[in-house]
C-alpha cells in the first residue's frame, strides 16, 4: 500500500510537516486559531526528529499485522479492508496506552486533554497526506516503496 | 456435532484465533464455546464499565457481527470434560462436541485469600464483566469499599470506585503498590496521586480478620491491630491460569499449560493460548504465564495459524503493562527491580511530572518504566525485544527527544521502511 516515507537526505528538519498536520487535524483548519485559540489544542500526528546532522519525520507506518491493532483493548484500532491502512476511531478509544506500548516507531501520540490517542490517518478525508503536499523539499513522499 | 476447529473461551485469544484461521481457510467449520454473558468483550475494560464511562457496547472489542461474518458457531455453554483420545468435549448442558483441532483459550481465575469471619460470596473479585456488574449493584448502599491488593487490578478498581464517589481503602501486603512492575520511586509517585484522589493506601498491611459490624458492614482488623469499616470487600490479588480442565485431560501443565512455539500442547491437536498458557518471557529467559491482553491476542493468532495449517511461531513476550489511572500514565516492561549487576539509568522531571527509568544488562535493555511521558515506550520495547545493543547511544535513551534518529541506520530502516 501507499505510505508516507521520509527521505533523510532531503529533510532539512524545518518542521512544517508538524504544523500542517496539526492544522489539518484541527477543527478551525486555521493555523493561528489552531495554535493559539483551540482548546484542547489539536495534536500533530507526525514528529520531526533531529539528531546532529540527521533529520526526518515519523508517523504511523501502517504496519502489516500491526501490533497496535492486535493490542487495542477496545477495537478502536482497525485495518481498513480496502486500503490496508491502520485506522483509529477516537470514539471507541479510552487512552489505555496499550497501543503506545507496542508501537515500535513511537508514532502514536497521546492527547491527554481529550483522553484519546492520535495517529496518522493519511489524511483520509482529503485523500492526500498534507505533510507530503506541503513539504518544501519533497523530503516526504507518498509512495508504494521507500525512496 | 463435529467442528474442524473448536475454540474454548470467547475472549482475546479466541478472537485472534478466529481471525487467523479465517485468513488462511475460509471454509473450515469453527465453533466457539463461551461461558460468560457475552463473547468478545474486553476484560481489561471492566474498570471503565464500573466507573460508568463505558456501556456494554463500548466494552465489545469485537461486535456480535464479528462471529456471524466469520461464520463461527457460537455455543453458550461450559466445557466440563475433554477426552483427547476420542477428540470430544462434554458440555455442562449435556451436549458433546467433536473436534479436529481444539484451542484452550480459557484464561485465568482470580486468586482469593483465605479470610476468617466472612462467607465466600461476601468476598468479591474483579476480573470479569459479571464481577463488575455484581460490584456495581452493591454500590447504591456501599459507601466504603476495601480493596485487597495493590497491583494493576486493585489500582484500576480503586480508581473506578473513586469515580463513583466511594471512599476506598486499598490494602497491600508489600511495602508499596505495584511492587512487581515499578521501582520504589515510581510506586511512591503513584501512591501520592492515589492519596490525592482520596484513596487511603495502606502498604505493608494485611487483613488479619473480618468481623460483622451490623447490616452488610464489615469491620476489618489489620495485622497491626488497626481497624477499618467497609461496606464491601473486594480481593484483587491476581489471577492464576485455569488449568484444571487440561490437567484432568492429561495435558502437560506446569504453572500454566505448557506449549511449544506453535502454541501446541503436549497433545498435538490441542493448542492453548493467553492467560492459561505459559509463554517465553524474553526479559527473564524462562517460560511462565503472562496474563496480559497483547499476549493473549498474539499467542491466539499464532495458535490459529497453526491450527489452520500455516506454520507460525510465537516470539514470546515479557511482563509489560500500560496503565492510565489516577492521572498517571505509566508504561512498564521487563525486569524492573534487578539484582546487580545491572546498569540503571533514570531521570526525574518533577516540574513536568515525568519519570523514566531504564535497566540495562550487557548493553541490552532488559526493563523500563516510563511515567508521565510515555510515547517512546514502544521503541524501547522494540530495542529490548530485538536485543539491540544500545551502548553506542545509551546517553540518549533518557533524553526527552529520544527517538529513531538516535539509532543506527539499519535499525531505523527496519522500523521505518516496513
Amino acid at each position: 500500500m501507499k505510505k508516507v516515507y521520509a527521505n533523510e537526505r532531503l529533510c532539512m528538519g524545518c518542521g512544517l510537516c508538524e504544523v500542517y498536520c496539526l492544522v489539518a487535524h484541527s477543527s478551525s483548519k486555521d493555523v493561528v486559531k489552531a495554535y493559539l485559540k483551540e482548546r484542547p489544542k489539536p495534536v500533530s500526528r507526525i514528529r520531526k526528529e533531529v539528531h546532529r546532522s540527521l533529520s526526518f519525520a515519523v508517523q504511523c507506518r501502517h504496519c502489516d499485522e500491526a501490533p497496535c491493532v492486535e493490542a487495542c483493548l477496545t477495537g478502536a484500532m482497525n485495518v481498513d479492508e480496502k486500503s490496508g491502512a491502520v485506522t483509529h476511531d477516537p470514539e471507541r478509544c479510552v487512552e489505555c496506552l496499550t497501543c503506545v506500548m507496542v508501537c515500535p516507531a513511537g508514532a502514536i501520540k497521546v492527547d491527554r486533554k481529550l483522553g484519546v490517542v492520535a495517529k496518522c490517518d493519511l489524511c483520509a478525508t482529503s485523500g492526500s497526506p498534507v505533510c507530503v503536499e506541503k513539504c518544501p523539499n519533497q523530503a516526504l513522499v507518498y509512495a508504494e516503496a521507500p525512496p | 456435532m463435529r467442528f474442524e476447529h473448536l475454540i474454548v473461551g470467547g475472549s482475546a485469544g479466541a478472537v485472534s484465533a478466529v481471525e487467523a484461521i479465517r485468513s488462511v481457510d475460509k471454509g473450515a467449520s469453527i465453533a466457539v464455546v463461551y461461558d460468560e454473558e457475552v463473547p468478545g468483550y474486553s476484560r481489561p475494560l471492566i474498570p471503565h464499565f464500573l466507573a460508568g464511562e463505558l456501556g456494554l457496547d463500548g466494552m465489545m472489542f469485537r461486535s456480535m457481527e464479528f462471529w456471524s461474518k466469520n461464520r463461527v458457531r457460537l455455543i453458550h455453554d461450559a466445557v466440563v470434560e475433554v477426552d483427547p483420545d476420542d477428540r470430544v468435549v462434554k458440555l455442562a448442558g449435556g451436549g458433546r462436541l467433536e473436534y479436529g483441532r481444539m484451542l484452550l483459550a480459557i484464561g485465568g481465575e482470580p486468586i482469593t485469600p483465605e479470610l476468617e469471619g466472612i462467607d465466600r460470596e461476601e468476598l468479591y473479585t474483579f476480573t470479569t464483566l459479571e464481577d463488575a456488574e455484581r460490584i456495581s449493584t452493591r454500590l447504591s448502599e456501599a459507601h466504603r469499599v476495601a480493596v485487597i491488593g495493590g497491583g494493576f487490578i486493585g489500582i484500576s478498581l480503586a480508581e473506578a470506585l473513586t469515580k463513583r464517589g466511594k471512599k476506598v481503602i486499598l490494602i497491600e501486603l508489600k511495602p508499596r503498590v505495584l511492587s512487581q512492575a515499578l521501582d520504589e520511586r515510581a510506586s511512591r509517585i503513584l501512591e501520592g496521586k492515589m492519596a490525592k484522589a482520596g484513596v487511603e493506601v495502606l502498604t505493608g498491611r494485611a487483613v488479619a480478620a473480618v468481623h460483622r459490624e451490623g447490616g452488610r458492614t464489615l469491620r476489618l482488623e489489620l495485622d497491626n491491630g488497626e481497624k477499618r469499616l467497609s461496606d464491601l470487600l473486594v480481593a484483587a490479588i491476581g489471577v492464576k491460569p485455569k488449568v484444571h480442565l487440561a490437567e484432568e485431560a492429561g495435558i502437560a501443565v506446569n504453572s500454566g499449560i505448557t506449549v511449544d512455539e506453535a502454541m501446541r500442547t503436549s497433545i498435538p491437536e490441542i493448542y492453548a493460548c493467553g492467560d492459561v498458557a505459559e509463554v517465553y518471557d524474553f526479559a527473564h529467559g524462562l517460560h511462565r504465564p503472562l496474563a496480559l491482553w497483547p499476549v493473549a491476542r498474539g499467542s491466539g493468532k499464532i495458535a490459529g495459524y497453526n491450527m489452520a495449517g500455516l506454520e507460525a511461531l510465537y516470539e514470546g513476550a515479557t511482563a509489560m503493562n500500560a496503565m492510565n489511572y489516577f492521572n498517571a500514565p505509566i508504561i512498564t516492561a521487563g525486569l524492573v527491580n534487578p539484582k546487580s549487576p545491572h546498569l540503571v539509568l533514570s531521570r526525574l522531571d518533577e516540574r513536568g511530572g515525568s519519570y523514566s527509568r531504564i535497566v540495562l544488562k550487557d548493553g541490552l535493555i532488559v526493563g523500563f518504566t516510563l511515567l508521565g511521558e510515555v510515547e517512546q515506550a514502544g521503541l524501547l520495547l522494540y530495542l529490548m525485544r530485538r536485543r539491540i545493543d544500545v551502548r553506542r547511544f545509551k546517553g540518549k535513551l533518557l533524553h526527552p527527544q529520544f527517538g529513531l534518529s538516535a539509532l543506527p541506520q539499519k535499525v531505523r530502516r527496519e522500523v521505518l521502511w516496513k
